[in-house]
């Protein structure tokens, strides 16, 4: 009698394939996030948010003014430069990372009231984007996302 | 106040962020906020005009083809409902397909 099955003896070979290859994401996803917060923990993150506020060259602006300028409301590029600058300047911005597949870190200064986002590629210390999120509240709630949020007077990683 | 989206933002801002999903620039940003907005749209999908929701389907399309991009980003499910096939591309382009047939099934 056979002892031994392999997960297509029992799945099926095409349902088996589909739980391996998420398996793998899975354990690759962990190990994305967990990269991130090795990261976060070793930056000064007061000095990294200080650094995304004051920032304000924004790469390839007419590009991003041409993608998100409507729905931010804005009709020229000046226009849409003084909106980022303004929510850059916001007290109650929430900041989330995200690690990159070419190991950059990406910041999301976001606007929760708003929907508005700042992003800002930290690795290459640049203004990455401005744009309004169509849904804020589950962009926050994404998975990959890590939270950095002050504490204490100081920014930490939300654990 | 901030205005609200319309409609034709909502449908142009998901086509603009499909489009981009190949360009590496930005795409982890554009592959989250397209499922997002995908997501939005079918929320409102009664209201959208034949002709509004003909385009949605004609991104859903181009989405479907980048799901290996979608796959680089996003796991598949992640607490999202099976009717919202585009958070499961992870798992092949057929999911669209299955989801349609099931609907066709029910209904």
């Amino acid at each position: 009698m056979r002892s031994l099955w392999s997960l297509s003896d029992i799945l099926g070979p095409k349902p088996a394939e589909r739980w391996r290859s998420t398996a793998i994401r899975v354990t690759v996803s962990a190990n994305k996030k967990q990269r991130v917060y090795i990261l976060l923990n070793s930056l000064d993150l007061d000095r990294a948010v200080a650094d995304i506020r004051a920032a304000r060259r924004i790469e390839r602006l007419a590009y991003h003014f041409g993608k998100h300028g409507n729905a931010l409301g804005c009709a020229t590029e000046a226009e849409y430069v003084a909106s980022l600058n303004a929510h850059l300047e916001r007290d109650d911005l929430r900041f989330f990372v995200l690690g990159r597949k070419q190991g950059d870190l990406m910041w999301y200064a976001v606007a929760i009231d708003s929907g508005y986002v700042a992003q800002y590629n930290q690795t290459q210390g640049k203004l990455w984007s401005f744009y309004r999120s169509q849904d804020i509240g589950q962009f926050a709630s994404l998975p990959d996302l890590v939270e950095v949020q002050r504490s204490e007077g100081h920014w930490r990683v939300k654990q | 106040m901030t205005p609200e989206w319309t409609v034709e933002q909502r449908i142009e801002d998901y086509a603009r962020r499909v489009d981009d999903i190949a360009d590496d620039y930005n795409f982890e940003t554009d592959v989250l906020e397209a499922l997002l907005g995908r997501s939005q749209l079918a929320g409102m999908w009664a209201s959208l005009t034949p002709a509004q929701q003909q385009e949605v389907a004609r991104v859903d399309g181009a989405l479907v083809n980048l799901h290996n991009r979608v796959a680089e980003v996003v796991e598949a499910g992640t607490g999202h409902p099976r009717a919202h096939w585009w958070w499961y591309l992870a798992e092949g382009p057929q999911v669209r397909a299955e989801y349609d047939h099931t609907l066709r099934r029910a209904s």
